[in-house]
Order: C-alpha cells, then structure tokens, then sequence
C-alpha cells in the first residue's frame, strides 16, 4: 500500500507499507501458520 | 424589474424552470425593495459561479492526471530495470523528494530511491502491478504488486541488504534460504 503526493507533475512525498511478513514467508524465512501444524 | 434570467456565463440551466436565479443572499429589485426574496430553487455554488466550476473541473482533472503520472512511473521504472537506468526516477521524483518510510540504512532521499532501485535491479529484477489507484487532490494511494525473481549471482545485493539490516531476516544464496 503507498501513498505518493504530487506537486507540478512530479512526485514529493511517499508513504508505504510492504508486506513483509508475506514476503518472508514467500522466501521461507519465517514458517506460514499451516507449515506448524 | 432587474433581470438575473441572463446568465452571462452561460450556465447550464433547464430552460423550462426559468425564472429568476435565487440567490443565497437577498436580492433587491424595485418591486421588492426591502422584502428578502426566498429562493425557490437552490442553485449550487458551483454552478452559479463558473470559475469556481472551472477550478473544480480542473481539480478533478488533477487527479486523474496524478494517478497517469503513477502509472507511467511505473512503466518506466520497469523498463528502466532492464538497463538499470536509475536516472529515469530524476523524471518522475521532485529534487526535494522525501521518503517517509526508507529501507533501514537507505537515505529518505532521491537518492536513496535510486540506491534502493539498483539493489533491487541488482537483487531480484521484476515488476510492479498496478492493482488500484485511488486519488484525492493532490495525493495519489495504490495497491502495487512486486514479482521479482532472486538472482543466484546476487552477491551484490545481499552484501548490501545484509548491511542495510532490515530488520529480521537475511539475504542468504540463491533462495534467501541461507544466512
């Protein structure tokens, strides 16, 4: 989710929020709920 | 009698409710001098006043220009991925950018987007789906997917993501699957 502010056709601020926690999983850094059981 | 059925402007109005455009004040005109004329119809701001309309016009216009410009920045970033053509964010991001949520050890600058850029050129090039954009004045919000593929030979950007410390995990080989 990213947030960009725009002044005069370019951009000024950004905000985001990655997934991380899903990218961790994707990568098999930490284990997804269902690996667990 | 003061005739305000002439719109100078030419607004928009249904020919068939003609009649004296009410006023949200009171109009005087010698058959009323005095007496408050209620209006009948309201008449919004926006179109009794045609440069307000216009600047509204405008605005929205903005919007949707801004969430163009989103798109398009993305396009190209995913085409500068392919040569690694940091410079293209000089385009599309102001000198005096600000991150508000850099990569641990990545300065919340122009720059540091363009330092960020390379690490992931260098690390796991992919590209970005543009799954929603949402704008209201002057800020654009989205929903971007990123695909990107790890690289064996990326001793580069784990080198750097691993001094970067994000918090929490490492870099390792081919699948990240290594400390």
């Amino acid at each position: 989710m990213a947030i960009w502010r725009i002044k005069r056709g370019r951009i000024v601020e950004h905000w985001h929020e990655t997934d991380q926690l899903g990218l961790m999983q994707q990568l098999g850094r930490i284990p997804r709920p269902e690996d667990r059981a | 009698m003061l005739e305000l059925g002439s719109n100078p402007f030419g607004s928009p109005r249904d020919e068939a409710q003609s009649g004296p455009i009410p006023h949200n004040g009171f109009i005087f005109c010698p058959m009323t001098i005095g007496q408050p004329v209620v209006p009948s119809r309201a008449v919004s701001r926006e179109s009794f006043y045609p440069l307000h309309l216009m600047s509204l016009a405008r605005r929205r216009m903005g919007t949707e220009e801004n969430k163009a410009l989103v798109r398009r920045f993305f396009r190209a970033i995913d085409e500068a991925c392919k040569e690694g053509n940091a410079d293209i964010l000089d385009e599309f991001l102001a000198p005096d950018f600000v991150e508000h949520n850099p990569f641990p050890g990545i300065p919340p600058t122009r720059e540091g987007w363009k330092q960020a850029f390379k690490m992931f050129v260098d690390g796991a090039p992919g590209y970005h789906v543009v799954e929603d954009l949402v704008a209201e004045r002057d800020k654009v919000a989205g929903r971007i997917t990123r695909t990107g593929r790890t690289k064996e030979t990326s001793s580069a950007f784990r080198e750097r993501a691993n001094r970067s410390g994000w918090p929490g995990w490492r870099f390792g080989g081919s699948n990240a699957d290594e400390s």
